[in-house]
């Protein structure tokens, strides 16, 4: 059961799963950014993160290892893990009548687990039952700039080719792609490891597994989560991810047809003050979404928006976002406060 | 399902002066007509000019000012055109772009029989999780919805009630005595609000409720609190009003005229329509003058 604060409000004691992993870390910092109420926090990784100590605002707590019995007095659980840790976590946190909201591929196509995000399908955290999952972090910044669209211009179709970056891998990565630009620039030899080639100075057009299809099932998660978030199984969606060397942010050059012809103008008039959405876009003085420049931040950017020459209801986009904050942790938490202000935890 | 409310205002559209929908406007009067006694909205009506609307401007009225009142107020959509399949389309996506109801309109012009009448409504309730209210205005739709067809549609579960303007007593008796408890009869005319709420209605879709919302609000809640005598010196007093807007030419050409007059910029009309001469514009203002007007309040 949720504590209560000296002042009456609602405390509640929360786990993050994967404490250690960079998004997990970023739960932490945004959980106090935001002035979550927090009545107690439990930092929780696996065997080879546990008895590592991190400062937690003025405390300094020590990473324990993730057992069943980390979740007993637990309210909320975050988790940014393998997808085979949700799969076994994610149940023993519902199963204690605590809330699990999960980062991972394990539960959102689940027709049980709502997959959320915030500004457009909040009531969905309506019929949660236990388990909430939030979208792949490339995914939430396109539905984030397309359903406010959406809303007046139903989507037809959308074409996508996306730029992201290695910390979507997690903190192997990041340092991989460090050691590789240092290993290359001194003209020394690379091997890889986290990724199946070299990372720097390349693109990757390889992320996730393949499929049967030929996709791989990063574009699948796009195509799959997209139709469930945006409640339109009619929307067509074909999409080629990439990693690129670049640490934080991911971008999208996006071709989206719509159901009737409209102007670039009325596009950006729409998103100027679509909720979560920032318009970065005046090509005369070179202004247009950048990782360098979206990254700390939890809005989704928007650009380069103009009319497709080979469409006459096409629009084209150009969409950067911190997949680390709203891609991930700032989405997750937001979640939560919407639980919290619907009083279902 | 949000409450949908007594006191919905019928609301204008406002336009930029190049003619173009002001979003941004329409936003602010629906805020500042909550703001004045309204429990909600109605969006592209008739008196919002749906006529001359293109699908898309409605679909962004919708979205926008849903967006602008946000859960102080229900905002209904009016979806329903003399096509079927259409409206079915327009109301599935005005769902989408987050309305809280749908005001269908009879089919206008091509005369359906009372089987197509139900057969339309039903297509359209049956397509939508939305509540739907139907619109009975046979003075303007050339085809009245007699009682029995509402009667008949109001057994589909979200078919919450009707607005009724055909101005005939006995069948909103017969519709209110012969429906579910839960199915609402809105006024469709001003000057039939307090007629209506005799007889077992439930409140009205209004127009004069622009200028006079707090008035319109203060008569129906002394109706439902017995006082009667007040209820009726509250519609006497505000008949005069009523009726120019209704009179001076057709609606709603004159409340736009009036709402420019007291300072809430709305813009011009989309022909078919065109603003009033001079004479009716003087008898207007002059009309709005004699009452204590809520707009324009800040927002």
């Amino acid at each position: 059961m949720p504590q209560m604060s000296p002042d009456g409000h609602k405390q509640y004691r929360i786990a993050v799963v994967g404490a250690a992993g960079v998004v997990g870390q970023e739960f932490i910092k945004i959980l106090l950014e935001r002035r979550f109420p927090v009545a107690s926090l439990k930092l929780l990784a696996t065997s080879r993160s546990a008895g590592k100590r991190m400062m937690v605002g003025e405390q300094e707590l020590v990473v324990e290892e993730t057992t069943p019995k980390s979740f007993e007095g637990s309210d909320l659980v975050f988790i940014s893990a393998s997808g085979a840790a949700s799969r076994e976590y994610c149940p023993m946190v519902a199963k204690l009548g605590a809330v699990a909201i999960d980062d991972s591929s394990a539960w959102r196509m689940d027709p049980q687990v709502p997959l959320v995000v915030p500004e457009i399908n909040a009531d969905d955290v309506e019929w949660h039952k236990g388990i909430l999952a939030i979208p792949n972090c490339s995914t939430t910044p396109i539905v984030m700039v397309l359903w406010p669209l959406h809303r007046v211009n139903p989507v037809k179709r959308i074409t996508a080719a996306t730029y992201q970056s290695v910390s979507g891998t997690g903190r192997l990565a990041v340092e991989e792609l460090n050691v590789q630009s240092k290993a290359v620039l001194e003209g020394k030899n690379v091997i890889p490891h986290v990724y199946p080639h070299q990372i720097a100075f390349n693109l990757l057009p390889e992320i996730d597994v393949f499929r049967d299809d030929g996709y791989t099932k990063e574009e699948w998660k796009m195509m799959a989560e997209t139709r469930k978030i945006m409640h339109d199984e009619s929307i067509a969606i074909s999409a080629t991810c990439v990693r690129a060397p670049i640490f934080v942010s991911h971008s999208a050059a996006v071709h989206v047809e719509f159901s009737r012809p409209w102007s670039a103008e009325d596009v950006r008039d729409i998103l100027g003050h679509a909720p979560g959405v920032a318009l970065l876009d005046d090509p005369s003085v070179s202004l247009y979404p950048q990782p360098w420049t979206a990254t700390g931040q939890d809005d989704v950017f928007v650009g380069r928006i103009r009319q497709d020459s080979s469409h006459p209801n096409g629009m084209v986009f150009w969409i950067v976002s911190d997949n680390l904050r709203k891609g991930a942790a700032t989405n997750a938490i937001q979640i939560a406060e919407e639980l919290v202000t619907r009083n279902l935890i | 399902m949000a409450q949908i409310g007594r006191l919905l205002t019928a609301m204008v559209t406002p336009f930029t002066p190049e003619g173009a929908v002001d979003y941004a406007q329409a936003g602010r009067l629906a805020l500042a007509l909550l703001e004045s006694g309204s429990d909600g909205v109605v969006v592209s009506g008739t008196t919002g000019e749906a006529p001359t609307l293109t699908t898309y401007e409605k679909l962004r009225l919708f979205a926008e000012v849903k967006q602008a009142v946000g859960g102080a107020g229900v905002v209904i959509a009016g979806t329903s055109s003399y096509n079927t399949a259409e409206s079915v389309e327009l109301s599935q996506e005005a769902e989408r772009a987050g309305v809280d109801g749908l005001l269908l309109t009879c089919p206008y012009y091509n005369k359906p029989t009372q089987e197509g009448i139900f057969r339309h409504f039903e297509a359209i309730a049956r397509a939508t999780s939305l509540p739907c209210i139907l619109y009975n205005i046979p003075g303007r739709t050339g085809v009245n919805i007699t009682a029995e067809t509402i009667v008949r549609l109001s057994r589909i579960p979200n078919i919450v009630g009707v607005k009724e303007a055909s101005g005939n007593m006995e069948q909103v008796a017969h519709i209110v005595e012969n429906t579910r408890e839960d199915f609402l009869v809105w006024s469709g005319n001003d000057s039939d609000t307090l007629p209506i709420l005799s007889v077992g209605g439930y409140g009205v879709i209004c127009v004069v409720s622009h200028l006079v919302g707090s008035q319109m609000k203060g008569m129906i809640d002394d109706y439902l609190a017995g006082r009667v005598d007040e209820a009726a010196r509250t519609h006497r007093s505000l008949l005069p009003l009523m009726s120019i807007l209704m009179t001076a030419a057709s609606n709603p050409i004159p409340i736009k005229h009036a709402l420019n007059g007291v300072g809430f910029p709305v813009g011009g009309l989309r022909l078919p329509l065109c603003e009033v001469d001079q004479a009716a514009g003087e008898k207007i203002a002059a009309e709005v003058k004699r009452h204590r007007i809520d707009l324009p309040v800040t927002v």
